[in-house]
């Protein structure tokens, strides 16, 4: 198998899975390339002959990688995958990290220093406690990860995907809460510039009262749009942080298995 | 898998999961010894790059057709090898008869022309 390792050095920076299935597809493709090359040797084929007639007849192109990869991988990871991927180059993280934090501070300052909070829809508690549930996952796998350096394969992924799917719940539960609060309202929040202009034109006696509901209907909706948008965006990255560090510390994994 | 799933893009993934398919049902085999099987049986004709096999048994054994056992071969490495299961029997069987069909409806077409 060490004749192998350069080529099975760039397999595992080309295929795209978790451990422990990486680790087990290149050990079934390092056996079959020492039976190639055993192959090559008895039709009488040099050593350094043997191991490249071996390679080349192995074909592992990145579509094959690409491929196989797609068989191991459920529809939900692969789009986590496209999202994760997309922002590879360093100073693309770094800027979609600072662009992040620039609107979580600001949010979070109009939410705790306002009486945003007191006026907001009752939809915002659900999210927040889901919200926390998320917190302590992401803190569980920081210090699993981070303190207690705790790098078992078999349970560095363990939990890890509840935070994206708590965090998809969150925006289904804003979603849902927001359309709720509007029809609660009579619809009055989509209509906010005809109900306006209507009001402005009619002059009713009760104006006043309706401009008081168009307006608690909007900072409700708005107050909640704003948590769920927070808490997704502070979601995201806990994820991302977390799944960096997981999978650098899979493919420290895989080179150690094939140094060995 | 019925005839009407023979399109042409998906024609030869349906031949090589049946060549695989096929060899399996003579017993169990490893990657290389499938690759081999098929080269030898067809005279050189099919000829797998071992790469490209790792897909089709990776999609085989996740939809149950056939199954991978780890064996231990000597003190240092593992083989991994595949066997046909009840439903990849029932399966291939199946496709025999598809594949039948496929070929008799090919050289319909074909047989003009002759005429």
């Amino acid at each position: 198998m060490k004749r192998f390792v350069p080529l099975l050095r760039k397999i595992n920076e080309q295929l795209n899975l978790p451990q422990p299935i990486k680790s087990r597809i290149i050990l079934e493709m390092a056996a079959d390339l020492d039976d190639l090359y055993e192959t090559y040797r008895s039709k009488g084929l040099n050593e350094d002959e043997a191991v490249q007639k071996a390679e080349e007849k192995f074909d592992a192109s990145a579509e094959t990688l690409a491929e196989l990869a797609s068989v191991h991988t459920t529809g939900f990871r692969k789009f986590l995958d496209k999202i994760s991927q997309r922002s590879l180059v360093t100073w693309e993280r770094i800027t979609l990290v600072i662009f992040i934090l620039a609107i979580t501070v600001n949010s979070s300052y109009t939410i705790f220093r306002t009486s945003f909070l007191q006026n907001s829809s009752k939809f915002v508690y659900p999210i927040s406690v889901f919200f926390l549930v998320i917190i302590g996952i992401a803190i569980s796998k920081f210090y699993q990860i981070y303190i207690k350096k705790d790098h078992s394969l078999n349970k560095l992924r363990t939990g890890i995907n509840s935070i994206p799917n708590i965090g998809i719940l969150n925006i289904f539960i804003g979603g849902f809460g927001y359309i709720f609060e509007i029809l609660a309202s009579g619809g009055q929040g989509i209509m906010f510039v005809p109900f306006l202009l209507i009001i402005i034109d009619t002059s009713p006696p009760d104006a006043v009262y309706m401009l008081v509901d168009l307006v608690n209907t909007m900072i409700k909706t708005t107050s909640l749009m704003m948590v769920c948008i927070l808490s997704t965006m502070i979601t995201a990255l806990f994820w991302f942080g977390l799944m960096n560090k997981i999978t650098k510390i899979e493919h420290a994994e895989a080179i150690f298995l094939l140094d060995d | 898998m019925e005839l009407k799933d023979f399109g042409i893009p998906t024609l030869t993934k349906h031949c090589n999961e049946s060549l695989i398919l096929a060899i399996l049902f003579g017993g169990k085999k490893h990657g290389y010894q499938l690759a081999l099987e098929i080269e030898e049986k067809s005279d050189g004709n099919f000829k797998f790059n071992h790469g490209t096999l790792y897909p089709i048994l990776h999609k085989l054994e996740k939809e149950k057709l056939i199954k991978g056992n780890w064996k231990q071969e000597g003190p240092k490495r593992k083989r991994k090898y595949y066997t046909l299961t009840a439903k990849g029997k029932k399966y291939v069987s199946a496709q025999l008869s598809e594949w039948q069909k496929f070929f008799h409806h090919f050289f319909s077409i074909l047989g003009e022309i002759e005429k």
